[in-house]
């Protein structure tokens, strides 16, 4: 099968079961692959209302049709699963080089269900699948587990697995592979810490076959020459990393400080790519078939905060940084490396800290609750002393583990927390950019920019120059960029490849590898296809357009200083033309039309 | 002139698109175990080296070789293999110093670095010049430099 | 006026920030008098013929030029000018 195995590995960690099932290919080209296929296998077997921490959830692993070729920048895998943060779809996204070894094994998909009686690790070698005990692995940190199964299994299998913060279900727990990179958002840490699932190692030997070579060398060729001449793909991520959005978006006043009371920091710079390519940067990192490699190689020499890693991205910067009133990037990056040694999202961590530090500064939480650790705007020592506690759920840190929604909400505001369905937003003011901010309330995920990246072309310029201040348009624009990154992530491909690749070379390929025929159109549809499954999935979970709004102070709170003064989010007001542009109706609801359409009903 | 193929490990990003290209340009699909180039990395330390046949000047393998199914022809910078002549002992894999030669059970033949005629798959593939295929007598002259320009360095500082 | 240099543009520049006090009464003039100062790399990197280069972004007061009158965009003399190439995005 070109792009595809044609198999399934299903493990039943309750009954101990292996099983296997053929990859229905009529779903494959519906839906791709990766979060396309992974939402399909998922949504058709679990009940939208199922506790996401509960045995009866599942949690699908699942590479695309390029992970493991050299599509540019194509070795991506999605994990799909009920968010334990939001109770909506999660779906979060890694890159590495766990997921082509997956694929290599010959599955399409690994479907994870049940619960073991005690800690267990998957150790799956081709068509041998084992279920080991993991107890002596349990409470070990991401690079010791790492170490430790591939001693016990293979020096070059491919780990994924999780730290404390997934076993302990801080609920944005992340799944970590290769020991830096991770499936970050949404809690799917936390998921597989419910399933007693400390780890899954992977050794892959099979081929991967494609149905036109010559044409697929091509299209690669071609995609390959575009990201390398695209100032961004080809140059900017490499030499600067994500951190270099610092700047800009300060320079725009969209920057948001502070747990979002204003959008300008003054200090900023000192947390931008610029500082961080001066003094923590090791040497630029590539995830499998990557030619951009945006990846940071970090080193911290200052004894206080020494530690290597990798990172941080421009949300880790900014969540655990100014977002906290924090401009000291040493222990920012330090912080960092303590995520991914922990198995953390860093941007659900640092905006609930911040949300921590504004409860504490209006007295609602007490020295008493912190057990005497200040926890002021710009605490550089306790944002660190926090990472820890909340990663090992230790202190105060257990109930910062619970998300900025549910710690607001126990003090009685949880209009303190800058979330969208009970996930953090990042690092762009919704105030200062309209669009993103309608990214942030209609994403299936809850509070996220990397589903509907409209920053490309409202702030960055990359094909369109929109205003960032404008709401004209903005919402045709979502919608495009919701659909294609839904195409694109099913594809097994890293969003960054649009910096110099668009839907023309993304269906060029999927054509040449599966032999199928896909026009950009066709591309994007599935893109549609993949969003609108995943919002009825919303829907029966209990999701309305209510849950479609910002955090009240984006609509209430103009932006205090800077470039932006004075702006507000203007959301409500371009959700309708969303839902029909979407075919919804105004209650957001996909229409039947819409979803014969689609091939969805 | 002959060439080499020169490794920059200090320039690897690890993102193996060197493998792919090299079992993608012997087989026309993608199986990680028909490539002859392998990256090894550290996660911590975010190192990574490409490792491939040397193509030695005094070859181990040529030497242990019952068959002269691994030869070179005289003048060349390659070390040649024929896999009519192989009889699959494995001597090479166990003479090799570095490891670079490998025995493959799909095929039954030995894996070996060929430069792929002359035009290798992995330089043109590899996104960050950590692989080059340059003239065999300046293919050390950019590091040489580079440790040339430590000098001037230190001492402009002193 | 304040002048503000990011990512690669700092390489040309020397700095990250300067204070501009000759007369530019658009940003195009400003340009001008900075590739004067900075030379032909700089002057290079900002100007494609005679119209700005595509792959640099310059903002404003926090406001991307393109939205107001590109090179010809009036500066005031407590103007803020950010000159960034086309970078990044995460």
């Amino acid at each position: 099968m070109n792009g595809y195995s044609g198999t399934i590995l299903r493990v039943n960690l309750t009954t101990g079961a292996v099983s296997r099932q053929a990859t229905d290919m009529k779903d494959a080209a519906l839906f791709i692959g990766a979060r396309g296929l992974g939402d399909k296998l998922y949504i058709d077997e679990v009940d939208p209302k199922v506790d996401p921490l509960s045995p009866d959830n599942k949690i699908v692993f699942a590479p695309g049709p390029f992970t493991g070729t050299f599509a540019p920048s194509g070795g991506r895998y999605h994990v799909v699963t009920k968010g334990p943060l939001t109770d909506c779809i999660a779906g979060a996204n890694s890159g590495g080089s766990w997921g082509p070894e997956l694929h290599y094994a010959g599955y399409d998909a690994l479907i994870v269900e049940g619960k073991a009686d005690e800690p267990v690790y998957l150790w799956i070698k081709d068509d041998v699948v084992e279920i080991r005990k993991a107890s002596h692995l349990w409470g070990k940190w991401v690079p010791e587990t790492t170490d430790l199964v591939r001693a016990e299994t293979d020096q070059d299998a491919k780990v994924a697995c999780i730290g404390p913060a997934g076993e302990k279900q801080v609920l944005f727990a992340a799944i970590m592979n290769e020991m830096n990179r991770a499936a970050g958002r949404g809690g799917v840490g936390a998921v597989m810490g419910s399933k007693n699932l400390k780890a899954i190692a992977v050794v892959g030997t099979k081929a991967l076959s494609v149905a036109k070579p010559k044409e697929f060398k091509e299209a690669v060729l071609a995609g390959r020459k575009g990201i390398k001449e695209h100032p961004v793909g080809g140059a900017g991520l490499k030499a600067y990393g994500t951190d270099v959005l610092v700047n800009i978006l300060n320079t725009i006043g969209a920057f948001p400080t502070n747990n979002f009371q204003d959008g300008y920091f003054a200090t900023a710079d000192k947390v931008g790519g610029e500082s961080l390519s001066a003094n923590e940067l090791v040497r630029p990192k590539g995830c499998f078939s990557c030619v951009i490699s945006c990846g940071r190689v970090s080193k911290v020499k200052d004894p206080k905060y020494a530690s290597e890693g990798e990172g941080p991205e421009y949300e880790a910067a900014w969540s655990m940084g100014p977002d906290c009133g924090i401009d000291n990037l040493d222990a920012v990056t330090h912080s960092n490396h303590l995520c991914n040694e922990l198995g953390m999202d860093p941007i659900s961590f640092g905006s609930t800290l911040a949300c921590a530090m504004e409860l504490f500064e209006a007295g609602l939480i007490t020295l008493k609750d912190t057990e005497g650790v200040n926890l002021n705007f710009g605490n550089t020592d306790a944002m660190v002393e926090m990472t820890r506690k909340t990663a090992l759920r230790e202190g105060i840190g257990n109930k910062l583990a619970l998300g900025s929604y549910r710690l607001a909400s126990s003090y009685g505001h949880p209009e303190l927390s800058m979330t969208v369905k009970k996930q953090e937003i990042p690092a762009y003011d919704p105030r200062g950019v309209q669009g993103i901010g309608l990214e942030y309330a209609t994403c299936n995920r809850g509070g996220c920019h990397v589903k509907g990246y409209t920053i490309a072309v409202e702030v960055l310029g990359c094909g369109a120059k929109l205003d960032p201040h404008a709401t004209v348009d903005k919402p045709y624009w979502v919608k495009l960029f919701q659909d294609l990154t839904a195409a694109i992530d099913a594809s097994g491909g890293c969003i960054f490849g649009t910096f110099g690749m668009g839907g023309d070379n993304y269906s060029a390929m999927l054509s040449a590898l599966t032999g199928t025929t896909y026009t950009t159109e066709d591309y994007l549809k599935a893109g549609e296809r993949i969003w609108n499954l995943e919002k009825l999935f919303n829907i029966a979970a209990g999701f309305t357009s209510k849950d479609d709004v910002l955090p009240l102070r984006m609509t209430t709170l103009p932006i205090k200083s800077g470039p932006s003064k004075g702006e507000l989010s203007h959301v409500p007001e371009m959700l309708p033309e969303y839902y029909k542009l979407r075919g919804w109706d105004e209650a957001g609801i996909p229409t039947k039309e819409r979803l014969h359409d689609l091939q969805l009903a | 002139m002959p060439k080499v193929l020169m490794i920059h490990p200090d320039r690897c990003t690890g993102c193996q698109n060197c493998e792919l290209a090299c079992s993608f340009g012997h087989e026309n699909q993608f199986r990680p175990t028909a490539t002859r180039v392998h990256v090894y990395s550290w996660e911590r330390e975010g190192f990574s080296v490409p490792m491939m046949c040397q193509q030695c000047d005094s070859a181990s393998c040529i030497k242990v070789c019952p068959t002269g199914a691994m030869h070179r022809t005289k003048g060349t910078t390659l070390v040649e293999y024929s896999r009519e002549k192989c009889i699959g002992c494995r001597m090479c894999t166990i003479a090799c110093p570095f490891g670079n030669a490998v025995y493959d059970s799909v095929t039954e033949s030995i894996l070996k670095c060929d430069t792929c005629g002359g035009d290798p798959a992995c330089v043109q593939f590899c996104p960050s010049q950590a692989l080059e295929f340059l003239d065999d007598n300046i293919s050390t002259r950019s590091r040489k430099r580079e440790f040339a320009g430590k000098f001037k360095s230190a001492f402009e500082g002193a | 006026m304040t002048v503000r240099y990011f990512a690669d543009v700092r390489k040309l520049t020397g700095c990250g920030e300067e204070t501009w006090s000759k007369a530019a009464p658009e940003l195009r003039s400003l340009l001008q008098g900075l590739s004067s100062q900075h030379g032909a790399a700089f002057e290079k990197r900002v100007f494609e013929d005679d119209q700005l280069n595509a792959t640099i972004i310059i903002f404003i007061n926090g406001r991307d030029v393109a939205h107001l009158k590109g090179l010809e965009s009036p500066l005031a003399s407590d103007d803020v000018v950010a000159i960034f190439p086309m970078v990044a995005g995460g």
